[in-house]
């Protein structure tokens, strides 16, 4: 293997190459093309930097939310009524050889749902805030009144008889236990009720849900008449939602709260007609029939999980910066093309050089704007963020193209440019319905442009 | 054989780095679905194969002929100075996606 080439046609090869590169409008787009490639690099850690804190984000608001409370479900309350059951064994004597007959009595339970449940939620929102970040909680009270009756099981196939009332309590299960302020009383006719927690393994272990069981309850006090009978008052402190099990045969929810931006959630919404939501706060009332929802209003032995009928309103701070910090991530590799674009046909027009480290300084100050962006959008809103780091990334960028291209002209363009298209990539982002036509109409612009530009430039000169 | 080795080495040197380049940026941009990670792999393999057969003949040449030493030298350090740049780049992508799987 020999290297038969003289030094001089080394040289010549060298020099060659050397030219092509200099002088070719294709070696120079090849250049320019892989700085763009080049910057993909420093945008990825961008964009992991941008998850990176949404999710420090979400960690910081579960942690608030799980000191603060839970969000609040209520199934309750239902009526827990012991009855008997009658089992029979035979066993068959050998030394009298006759059967012997024994009866097991076991007890078991029915779960009576309340023919009516109205139930009034005031609820008080705040923010709490840690560090950068904020989180929605509020303060719920919820009184619960309706009706229940002394249900009679024969079509259950339980006699009346074996119905032990004496024994009956209340239950309510909730998922936010932590956050209940108050004591909470029953008050069933003329006495009043305390609640324990009850914890169950069986009852726990699926639903998620805890349980409170009041004492046993007064049968007396249940009746047969219209008038509620029976009315709870609790008090949380929760995050998130607020959410009720319809379970009354008429369920009933009068929902009041100074947060501005509910979203109602759920199998139910609420009533269109009585449904205020201003400014200042908002104002919904639902109601839920028992043929609205599939299921009876008694269960033997368990309580079902009701949870996929539940209804009520979600109480969200809308923070959506990082995703908007994320979105606007995304176009920059649209926006770092389309800059080069510029800075490569002003080249090409000009025949004024621009070396590839001076690209690669104005690629890095493109990148240099979302970092910026989410850095500032941690403390001030996002269009505020958006200027001071669009801004700061204008201006740079048009000095230094102005010590590079030495005029004015041209780094006045480019100024235009890259606030017309920081611009267009900002309406892009806060637009949802016209994102796609407004950024196909824009990209379409801005292609007929560069035909527009390009169309004198000699490309075969390289 | 009337080929410029060193020639041939520098322009390998450099698409490898090219190439090695844009295949990360994709791989960290785009994703793993964008980019295989089997062809990524694939180009390592023969770009390792290739650099090293090519330094190898430059190795041999300039021992055996004495000849064009100074550009022999300038290809190798070239060639070595590819293996910290892939080195790096491969502490890049083990801690993007360590990054990514924690996230």
């Amino acid at each position: 293997m020999e290297n038969s080439n003289t030094p001089q046609q080394n040289k010549s090869q060298t020099n060659k190459l050397s030219n092509w590169l200099k002088t070719s409008i294709t070696a120079r787009m090849l250049i320019v093309g892989f700085l763009v490639i080049i910057l993909l690099i420093p945008l990825s850690y961008i964009n992991s930097l941008i998850s990176e804190r949404s999710f420090r984000q979400a960690d910081v608001v579960t942690e608030i939310n799980n000191k603060w409370g839970n969000n609040v479900l209520i199934y309750g309350p239902i009526l827990k009524v012991p009855y008997k059951t009658y089992s029979e064994t035979k066993t068959y004597n050998e030394t009298t050889k006759t059967y012997l007959k024994e009866t097991k009595t076991h007890i078991n339970h029915a779960y009576i749902f309340p023919e009516r449940l109205n139930s009034d939620v005031v609820v008080d929102s705040k923010t709490l805030k840690r560090g950068n970040f904020e989180s929605a909680v509020f303060t719920t009270t919820m009184d619960f009144s309706g009706h229940f009756i002394p249900t009679d099981l024969m079509d259950k196939g339980i006699n009346p008889a074996d119905i032990n009332w004496d024994k009956a309590s209340v239950l309510i299960q909730t998922t936010n236990l932590k956050g209940i302020k108050s004591e909470m009383l029953l008050r069933l006719n003329s006495d009043t009720y305390n609640f324990q927690t009850n914890f169950n393994t069986e009852t726990n272990s699926n639903s998620r849900l805890d349980v409170l069981e009041s004492n046993f309850i007064n049968a007396n006090d249940l009746s047969d008449t219209e008038n509620d009978n029976f009315s709870i008052s609790i008090s949380f402190n929760g995050t998130r939602q607020i959410d009720l099990i319809p379970i009354g045969k008429t369920t009933t929810m009068s929902m009041t709260s100074n947060w501005a931006d509910p979203s109602f959630v759920g199998n139910y919404l609420p009533n269109d007609e009585t449904k205020e939501i201003t400014k200042d706060g908002f104002k919904a009332d639902w109601k839920v029939l028992h043929i609205n929802r599939a299921f009876s209003q008694q269960h033997l032995n368990k309580i079902p999980n009701l949870k996929a009928f539940a209804f009520g309103t979600k109480f969200m701070v809308m923070v959506d910066e990082y995703q908007k910090s994320e979105r606007s991530a995304k176009y920059g590799f649209l926006v770092i093309g389309l800059t080069f674009l510029i800075f490569f046909l002003i080249q090409t027009m000009s025949k004024i050089d621009i070396h590839p480290f001076q690209y690669l300084m104005i690629g890095l100050a493109l990148t240099m704007f979302y970092t910026l962006l989410v850095s500032i959008s941690e403390h001030s809103n996002f269009l505020k963020a958006y200027l001071v780091a669009g801004i700061s990334v204008v201006v740079l960028i048009t000095l230094y193209s102005k010590s590079i291209l030495k005029n004015l002209k041209f780094p006045l363009f480019i100024c235009l440019s890259l606030t017309a298209l920081y611009t267009f990539i900002y309406v892009i982002i806060q637009l949802e319905n016209y994102a796609l036509l407004v950024g196909s109409i824009g990209l379409f612009l801005i292609l007929a442009i560069v035909m527009f530009v390009s169309r004198k430039i000699d490309w075969n000169n390289g | 054989m009337k080929n410029n080795l060193n020639h041939t080495g520098q322009i390998l040197d450099l698409l490898s780095f090219v190439i090695g380049t844009s295949v990360l940026a994709f791989y960290l941009y785009f994703g793993v679905n964008f980019f295989p990670i089997g062809l990524a792999v694939a180009f390592i393999i023969s770009a390792i194969i290739l650099n090293s057969i090519l330094c190898i003949a430059i190795i041999g040449n300039t021992v055996l002929h004495k000849r064009h030493v100074y550009e022999a030298i300038k290809t190798y350090v070239l060639m070595l100075l590819n293996i910290p740049i892939a080195g790096l780049y491969l502490c890049m992508v083990i801690t993007f996606t360590y990054q990514h799987m924690l996230l």
